[in-house]
């Protein structure tokens, strides 16, 4: 049984422009230490996905419609609020896109690394804060004894990152979702990061879900990869599939984009088109405006996710229906 | 406090890291307005909460009718009025008096508003709609009628509530800070408004920040993210704010005693130290004048010190 089960998760939002399909139908798995990248352009879902789950879309204008959340027995989508708030940040914890608004800036780090034992009564406050240096250190805080003390504002960006991830793996979690932890950070932080995200992974054997959408991050890091396109997840499979055998077209026009130093020189390829209007359902693929294999059925008809291979599903009606591999 | 000293690569200098408000505190002191607007009000509190200790019980009520109206100079440094009462004395209770006035009213007003805009702001949808729609509705009513109203229905309640104690055999009484305690809550239930809308936007943009989101993902109670996380985040523009409650306070305070609704004889505020004064502005020009300085200087004070403190604990100039 797959630690974490969602099965059908549909999120929606219901704004006065009407309603916008944030998550249309998102089912995956996540196994015990298992690391999982969910890629995918702005506005695709991948975060609204992982908030439903852990129930942090404002509500209203956010409605989560249908589905489950199956994690280690509880459903995470219909459980009292105070089930939830039992799993949030003790076994499910969470890291953030910008570290620099991430941290309470009137609070003392050590404080706030302390909170989420304290919170789940895991530790007392004198333990707790032997604790909090440990973790510190782990995550290659230099001089954390005397930098605990400190308020974020002393901290720079990649730091704070770092106390971040300090902060979620404290409780020593099952899932940790990581939000683009990287994004707001430069590239060397960012490979330090990542870096430090895997090692604590190794040795905690907590399961990562990797939201982002740069795919050199999730290659180089990931199990298994989900792409998701306009609220779906478009193709799943491991990270070689991903990479080396991409069947859905959205997929290969992705890795068509990634700059190649083989290809100096050559225009970039982009996709054309727009990221499609989420407010503005069609009956089809949602990716039919920008493919340049649609057809008519795909205009009508909703493709479902099927097998093309080993662990590998794509939703795509032409991919196997006609031999589109390149 | 060295918690790491279980450790053995323990510093011995712990740092101790510098917060925002020592940064505010370094950047007030810088500003000279400001911290002269400060100490005046600490000098001003001096005077009026401790100096009476070194007076007689009725320094502020002793009537000498043979010697009303005597201009300052010699016994009476600012004079007497025209019951012949020490004006020094009683510029000092009335100190006093407004001094409290406006603490205690804004404290009134700064629970009620941090209170109520923290819960709008942090719920939001329809609790914040109609929550500040009764905002809006009390707004509107006529401070003066409400006050007038209250003054005048309330006044008795005082009486009625030492009456009922005495029934049963207590010595407790409450008629005589009775009228205190009506311009309190009066002056209070119309200050705590504005404070309640400045909290509330201040949570509003709060409530969208990374922090308290990731205080909500590691499984936070809703109290704890509220008074812990938010409060303490809003307090910069909370104290400026408060900084200049308190001179608005004491200007109703003063203006309620003008029309004879606040403060009543023989107690003195200086609201009523200026109407007296007011009315025997020719014969008697140090009744009306020196009250009248220290009320303005005092008023001028706390909006300095408000000032300096807005410039201090804005973020934007913290770079400097």
């Amino acid at each position: 049984m797959p630690l974490l089960d969602v099965n059908d998760l549909t999120t929606y939002f219901h704004t006065r422009n009407g309603v916008v399909r944030a998550v249309d139908g998102v089912s995956f798995q996540l196994e015990k230490g298992e690391t999982l990248g969910i890629v995918g352009e702005s506005g695709s879902g991948k975060s609204v996905t992982c908030m439903s789950m852990l129930g942090l879309i404002p509500q209203p204008p956010g409605r989560i419609e249908n589905g489950s959340a199956h994690f280690d027995g509880t459903d995470l989508l219909n459980c009292s609020q105070k089930e939830l708030q039992s799993i949030r940040g003790r076994r499910i914890a969470m890291i953030f896109q910008d570290p620099m608004t991430s941290l309470n800036p009137y609070l003392r780090i050590e404080d706030q690394l302390i909170e989420p034992l304290l919170i789940h009564g895991l530790a007392d406050k004198a333990s707790a804060k032997i604790q909090a240096l440990d973790m510190l250190d782990a995550v290659g805080i230099q001089d954390a004894a005397s930098r605990i003390r400190g308020y974020p504002h002393e901290f720079s960006g990649g730091m704070r990152q770092r106390v971040m991830i300090a902060m979620a793996l404290i409780t020593k979690p099952d899932v940790l979702i990581a939000d683009e932890p990287s994004t707001a950070l430069d590239v060397t932080v960012q490979a330090q990061i990542l870096e430090l995200i895997k090692k604590e992974q190794q040795e905690l054997g907590t399961a990562v879900i990797l939201i982002t959408h740069d795919l050199g991050v999730v290659s180089g890091f990931c199990d298994r990869i989900n792409v998701m396109y306009g609220g779906k997840i478009v193709e799943s499979g491991s990270t070689s599939d991903i990479f080396y055998d991409p069947q859905h077209p959205y997929n290969r026009a992705l890795q068509n984009s990634i700059p190649a130093l083989q290809a100096k020189g050559k225009e970039l390829y982009t996709i054309p088109g727009m990221p499609p209007d989420m407010s503005k359902p069609n009956a089809g693929c949602s990716f039919v405006p920008r493919c340049e294999h649609a057809t008519d059925l795909c205009t009508s008809e909703s493709p479902k996710l099927k097998n093309v291979g080993q662990a590998h599903t794509t939703a795509c009606l032409r991919v196997q229906s006609e031999n589109l591999k390149p | 406090m060295n918690d790491t000293s279980t450790r053995p690569d323990a510093p011995d200098t712990v740092e101790k890291g510098e917060s925002l408000w020592v940064g505010a505190w370094y950047r007030l002191r810088k500003n000279k307005m400001a911290l002269a607007g400060g100490i005046f009000i600490l000098l001003l509190a001096g005077l009026s909460f401790i100096g009476p200790f070194f007076l007689e019980g009725d320094y502020y009520t002793n009537t000498v009718l043979e010697e009303k109206l005597q201009s300052p100079g010699g016994k009476y440094p600012l004079g007497t009025d025209h019951l012949g009462r020490d004006q020094l004395g009683r510029i000092i209770k009335g100190g006093q008096i407004s001094l409290m006035v406006g603490m205690v009213a804004t404290l009134v007003s700064l629970t009620i508003g941090i209170g109520y805009g923290t819960v709008s702001g942090y719920f939001g949808g329809k609790v914040d709609s109609v929550m500040m729609r009764l905002v809006d509705i009390l707004y509107s009513l006529p401070f003066v009628i409400f006050v007038i109203l209250l003054m005048v229905f309330a006044k008795d309640l005082g009486d009625s509530i030492d009456e009922w104690f005495r029934a049963r055999g207590s010595e407790f009484s409450i008629s005589g800070q009775w009228n205190m305690l009506l311009l309190f809550v009066a002056i209070g239930a119309v200050e705590w408004l504005t404070m309640a809308r400045i909290v509330r936007g201040q949570v509003l943009s709060l409530r969208r920040q990374e922090f308290i989101e990731a205080c909500i993902s590691l499984g936070l109670p809703t109290r704890r993210i509220l008074f812990r996380h938010m409060v303490p985040n809003i307090l910069g523009p909370v104290i400026v704010y408060t900084t200049l409650t308190i001179p608005a306070v004491m200007l109703l305070e003063a203006f309620l005693s003008f029309l004879g609704l606040g403060v009543q004889p023989p107690t003195p505020s200086w609201g009523l130290l200026i109407k007296d004064g007011a009315d025997r502005m020719r014969e008697a020009w140090w009744m009306l004048v020196f009250p009248g300085i220290l009320f303005a200087t005092t008023l001028f004070s706390f909006n300095f010190v408000g000032d300096g403190l807005r410039d201090a604990l804005d973020p934007k100039t913290s770079k400097d």
